[in-house]
Formats: C-alpha cells, sequence, structure tokens
C-alpha cells in the first residue's frame, strides 16, 4: 500500500509534536513534584543554601536610676580563641599573640599543645585588643564578640542589683528578679546569605532585651553607702544596712548595705558578703516597735493622747516573768513614754489596747508577710498566729521582742505614719522600656491598706518629734532647720548557743522620717552587734542625721525658718 | 502602487489590495495584525521579566547594602554605649566626692547656708 508524501509528512509531525508534548508533560509533572507536592522538602534543601543561622551572645539590658544613670550595662568585648589543629606557624601565633595580651607565653604555647579542636586562650579582654588582633588574620586564631556586665559605681547598690556571671546567667539581686526582663530573647539571628557566605538580607529575630528604671536615685544611694560605712567601721559593727524611703509613693530610693559587694568582681567575695540585709535579715527590732502599739491604741479610742501609765518605778511583774525599764520612771504620759522607751509603759498600752486589736494593727502595718518587692530571699518576718499569744507574749511583742521583722517592713510600718495613715507597697521598679524605646510595663503607687486615720498618725508625729529632743533617746539625730520623728532601737540579740538574750549582742537602730510635717524620706538605719557602744541613739541615730542632712540638701528641702530660729 | 480590486473565488467574493504588485487580502492584513500582537506581547513580556530580574537584583544589592549600614550601626552604637559607661564611671558619687573632698577640699553644705530658690 503506498502512503501519500503529505499524509506521511502529517503523520510524522503529529509523532514528534506528540513528543514535544509527552516532554512538556514530563517537565510539567516534575515541576509540581518539585514545587507543589515537594516544595516543603525542596524549601529545607533551598533554606540550607541560603539561610545562615548565626549564634551570638546572650544579652542584657541596662539597669538605670531613676535619673538615667546607668547602673548596670553590658559592654561588647572580645574572646580570643584556637583551633590547634589549623595552626600551621605556632611560634609565630605565640609571639604575635603575646605582644598583645598580658598572660605568660607558655600559658599560649600549652593551648596550642592542645588535642582538642577549640581552646579558648582568654575571655572578655577589651574590644580593642580583640580588634587588634582579629586584624592579624593568623590563622587558626579567632576573636569572638561577647558581652560583659559591667557596673560603672563598683560597690555601690552591689548588694542590692546581684552580678552577672561568665554565661550571662543572673547571680542574685535585681539582676536575678528581673532576669525575664533583662535577658535577650534569643541566642541566634537568622539571615540570608550568598554562595560566599556573606549576609545580605537583615537578620530576622534580632536581639532584643529591656531596659529597667529602678525608683533608686544612685546620689542618695551614695549618701546613705558612705555613713553607713562611716558608722560600721567606727563601731566595729559585723553588718548593717540603711533604707530610704519616699513614703507618698512607697519609692524605694537607696539601700545600703555593709559589707557591700562589688558585682565587678564577684567571685572575690564569700558567700556572707552578698547578703541584702535590708531584705534578708529577720531579727526582733526592739525599742523601734513601740510606736505601732501606741498607734493602736490611739487609733481605737482604747488609749487617749492625755492618758498616763504607771510605770511601777522600773520594775514590773507579769506571771514569772518581770519586766524592768532604763530607768526607775513613776507615772508616764503616752508621748514620755515614748520618748523615754519604756518597756513598762508600752506593756500597759498594749494591756490597755487588747491583743485581738494590736494584732489587727500589726497585720495592717504589714508585718508577718512579705512586703512584695519581689526580690530572691525577701523576708516575711516572723509574727506567731493570735491564738498562740499569752499576757507575756503581749508585752514582748509591745517592746519589740518576740517578733521578728525585716528592714523593709519597719520601713514600710513608718512610712504609714508619715503618710497619714496609709501603707503604700514598697517599689524598686520604676519602669521596664523595650529596645526600642517602648513602655513595657510602667509601676504606679500602689495603696495596701489605711492603717489608721490621719488623726492618728499626727499625733504620733508630734510624740517622735519628741524622741529626738535633746532630753529623748534619738536626741543624737537632731537637725538644725528641720522636725524629725524618729525612734531608737536597741535589741537583744539571742544567743544561738545559750538559746538566751545575749548580754553583748544588740542591734542598733534609729528609723525616722524627716521632715516631720510634709515627710520627704523614711529613713532606717541598723547594725548588727557594734561594739563597745551599741545604744541606737548613740551608734545610729548619728549616722540617720548625717543622711538626712545630705539628703535634704541634694531634694533642695529647704530647711523651716521656725525651725531654724527654735534652735537658736 | 496600490489597487483595490474585487475577485471571486470560492470563499464568496473578496476585496484584494494589490500593492507593488503584490496581491494581499484582508486575510492577510489580519495575519499580519495578530502577528505584530503576539510579538509585541513577546516583547513587553521580555522586557517585564528583564524588569524583574533586575529588581532582584536590586534587591539583593541594597540587602548587601543594608548589612552593611547595620553593622556599623551596630558598631556606633556600641562606641556610644562604650562611651556612655565612661561618662557615668567618671561621673561616679564616689569618684565625684573623692575629688570634690580630697583636691578641691569642699565640704557638704549645712542647713543653713542652703537657700532654696523656687
Amino acid at each position: 500500500m503506498n502512503v501519500s508524501p503529505v499524509k506521511w509528512i502529517k503523520f510524522r509531525i503529529l509523532c514528534i509534536s506528540l513528543g514535544f508534548v509527552a516532554f512538556l508533560g514530563l517537565i510539567l509533572h516534575r515541576s509540581y513534584q518539585l514545587q507543589i507536592a515537594g516544595s516543603t522538602r525542596v524549601d529545607q534543601l533551598t533554606s540550607r543554601q541560603y539561610k545562615a543561622t548565626l549564634p551570638i551572645s546572650p544579652r542584657r539590658g541596662t539597669i538605670y536610676d531613676r535619673n538615667g544613670k546607668p547602673l548596670a550595662v553590658d559592654i561588647e568585648v572580645s574572646s580570643l580563641a584556637v583551633h590547634p589543629r589549623q595552626i600551621t606557624d605556632a611560634e609565630g601565633v605565640v609571639s604575635a599573640l603575646s605582644a598583645h595580651l598580658k598572660i605568660p607565653t607558655e600559658k599560649i604555647r600549652e593551648k596550642l599543645r592542645s588535642p582538642k579542636k577549640f581552646e579558648w586562650v582568654i575571655r572578655r579582654i577589651a574590644r580593642e585588643t580583640g580588634e587588634a588582633v582579629a586584624s592579624l588574620k593568623l590563622k587558626g586564631v579567632t576573636v569572638v564578640s561577647e558581652y560583659r556586665r559591667f557596673y560603672p559605681n563598683k560597690d555601690l547598690a552591689g548588694n542590692l542589683l546581684g552580678a552577672v556571671g561568665y554565661e550571662a546567667e543572673s547571680l542574685g539581686g535585681i539582676e536575678m528578679a528581673l532576669d525575664s526582663y533583662l535577658k535577650s530573647d534569643s541566642t541566634q539571628v537568622i539571615a540570608q546569605k550568598d554562595a560566599r557566605g556573606r549576609l545580605f538580607t537583615p537578620w530576622e529575630n534580632q536581639v532584643r532585651s529591656h531596659d529597667v528604671y529602678l525608683t533608686l536615685d544612685v546620689n542618695l544611694q551614695f549618701i546613705a553607702d558612705r555613713y553607713l560605712r562611716e558608722g560600721a567601721e567606727k563601731h566595729n559593727a559585723k553588718s548593717g544596712f540603711v533604707i530610704v524611703m519616699n513614703p507618698a509613693s512607697g519609692d524605694i530610693l537607696a539601700m545600703a548595705n555593709y559589707p557591700s559587694l562589688n558585682p565587678n568582681v564577684y567571685w572575690k567575695y564569700s558567700p556572707e558578703k552578698w547578703s541584702n540585709h535590708a531584705i534578708l535579715d529577720s531579727y526582733e527590732p526592739g525599742s523601734t516597735f513601740k510606736p505601732v502599739v501606741v498607734a493602736s491604741g490611739l487609733d481605737s479610742g482604747k488609749v487617749r493622747p492625755g492618758d498616763s501609765f504607771d510605770c511601777e518605778g522600773g520594775e514590773y511583774k507579769i506571771g514569772k516573768r518581770t519586766i524592768h525599764d532604763h530607768g526607775a520612771y513613776g507615772h508616764l504620759s503616752v508621748s514620755e513614754i515614748i520618748k523615754v522607751s519604756s518597756n513598762i509603759g508600752v506593756t500597759k498600752i498594749a494591756q490597755r489596747t487588747g491583743k485581738n486589736t494590736f494584732f489587727e494593727t500589726i497585720r495592717k502595718m504589714g508585718f508577718g508577710t512579705k512586703p512584695g518587692i519581689d526580690l530572691p530571699g525577701e523576708a516575711s518576718g516572723s509574727l506567731r498566729p493570735l491564738k498562740q499569744w499569752s499576757d507575756i507574749d503581749l508585752s514582748n511583742i509591745a517592746f519589740g521582742q518576740g517578733i521578728a521583722v525585716s528592714g523593709l517592713q519597719m520601713v514600710q510600718a513608718y512610712a504609714v505614719l508619715a503618710n497619714n495613715g496609709i501603707r503604700m507597697k514598697p517599689q524598686l521598679v520604676q519602669r521596664v522600656v523595650g529596645s526600642e524605646g517602648e513602655l513595657v510595663h510602667e509601676a504606679s503607687p500602689t495603696e495596701m491598706a489605711r492603717v489608721m486615720g490621719p488623726e492618728t498618725a499626727k499625733r504620733l508625729t508630734k510624740m517622735l518629734e519628741q524622741v529626738v529632743e535633746p532630753d529623748g533617746t534619738g536626741g543624737l539625730a537632731k537637725l538644725d532647720g528641720y522636725a524629725i520623728a524618729g525612734k531608737t532601737g536597741t535589741a537583744q540579740k539571742v544567743d544561738p548557743k545559750t538559746k538566751q538574750y545575749s548580754n553583748n549582742a544588740f542591734v542598733s537602730s534609729f528609723i525616722g522620717y524627716v521632715p516631720a510635717e510634709d515627710p520627704e524620706f523614711v529613713i532606717y538605719v541598723v547594725y548588727d552587734t557594734p561594739k563597745p557602744v551599741y545604744y541606737g541613739g548613740l551608734v545610729a541615730a548619728p549616722v540617720f542625721k548625717k543622711i538626712a542632712e545630705e539628703s535634704l540638701a541634694y531634694s533642695g528641702v529647704a530647711p523651716s525658718s521656725s525651725q531654724l530660729a527654735k534652735n537658736e | 502602487m496600490m489597487m483595490r480590486i474585487a475577485t471571486y473565488g470560492s470563499k464568496g467574493p473578496q476585496i484584494q489590495i494589490v500593492r507593488n504588485q503584490k496581491a494581499y487580502t484582508k486575510e492577510d492584513f489580519v495575519k499580519t495584525r495578530l502577528l505584530f500582537r503576539i510579538l509585541f506581547l513577546v516583547a513587553f513580556m521580555a522586557i517585564l521579566s528583564l524588569f524583574y530580574i533586575w529588581s532582584r537584583i536590586q534587591i539583593v544589592q541594597y540587602g548587601y547594602d543594608i548589612n552593611a549600614l547595620r553593622n556599623r550601626r551596630q558598631q556606633l552604637v556600641e562606641e556610644n554605649k562604650g562611651l556612655n559607661v565612661e561618662v557615668a564611671t567618671l561621673k561616679s558619687p564616689g569618684r565625684i566626692s573623692q575629688i570634690a573632698r580630697q583636691k578641691l577640699k569642699m565640704q557638704p553644705p549645712k542647713p543653713e547656708q542652703i537657700k532654696v530658690l523656687k
């Protein structure tokens, strides 16, 4: 059969066309396989080629004081490492590195002889030194950028701030309490790279950490710290602390500790030097607690300002126990009881006030619960449940024994008197700011409770002003030009061996607020076991005066002309 | 020279344009128009594609530039931070107080020496 040439041509064209169509179909099928059905796998393969995941050194945000002065900041430093197996000219590397680093050449040689693939030579040196070494382009030597925590004020507020370890881990204090804000939320960044490994797009997962502004004022902190240290060294105290607080807002303006910690070299300090005594220690407050029962009695109406109490000539028996005063007092008014710090006087006030009322006032003032400043180890003190109180407990607690308090609880309580009877929440953090400057968190003054009426607070203030008169126990706290309301405390410590009150170990304190008519500061000074002098009025009161004097001058609080005239 | 002539063929009457002794039917013109349109489309697609490729290359180049600027910015931020730390250290209350007391023989003012101006 003969096929016509035309039909044969047409047939061939058809076959070739079908062939092309089939080939096109194959291509389309393969495209579908790669780009649609298997897109995830292809994405992963290509990602590996053009995406780079770079580990970065963890960073922390800056801690500032209330005026924006840095207290703790990350600074960029360099760390040097070697890859021993890649080094061809060991002696060349040793001499090049030893010219820039202050480490023995033998130590460098030891690192180069290591069988490991990677060895740190030195960590956290100045960035400029690292750049100088990097510019040498030594084979087998790597310069890595890291961050180191630096505290420009050294040991100022060191115990409060805490420290940061080698791997940016927080080690106590504010650094630990606010770790979730301060620490960056990523330890790697993702970027696109080209065939040569150069990065060509902005990084995803940028390092973000927050900056924290504290309520602290670095200048007030310095004032408190200096005079606390002076007093501790003069009176050979084991330890001590000062808290300065604004009673109207609850802001902690200063929190000084002795001995203090320099977080820049934290490894040189033994654990007891890390303690923030102001919030960690629980102790019996002694006479500084007396205004609490007086406030309770006055506010409940069970005690009137004009009442007087028989102080039994300095000895008063309750059951098998005898309570003593420092002097053989007869009848004293409420104000005089506070002024001379009569134990018998406050015992009788407590008896008239009653356990229930007194206990309620103690609780309202914040004792027995944590003040809520959220620092690690914050103490709640110790307050026995009311149903366990005996008559002697009532009297003991009235003059500050049989109850354990923390420094912050005491400041909080006196701030009630300074703030017209309202208890404010103590605050350390003013605000938290994000990496783009956005406000993440802002604290505001928080009223916790109305503890007493404003009249009661004013009456107590007048009584506490008498303490600072020349014939009061706190006369050495008196400051020309300013009315001060305060109380001394000299509390016996319990001897851990005998479990009895010691006759030569005391907690000496003075707490007060100034100016009494419109308080700017509540200041609490405490020393543990000062020797040989131990009375609060002699050890702590003068320190209070110096701190108050400079703090008021710094804050621009003018002396009262009436007070100046009074003192003349 | 252009002429218009009428012819009758299997497809019925048709007008033809004779140009330079070559006869063009209406169909020819339609086909030519179509061809031009296709060529135009292809050229347009080609230019679009070239533009797309060019823009992608530009994006990559800008990416390099942005990265370089970002690194430079980061360097400056770190330098600035370092300087701020230096300032904070030099202005630390302890240092200032030491200079004031020891070098300049200054003392804190007494209350009666302070006049507050408001």
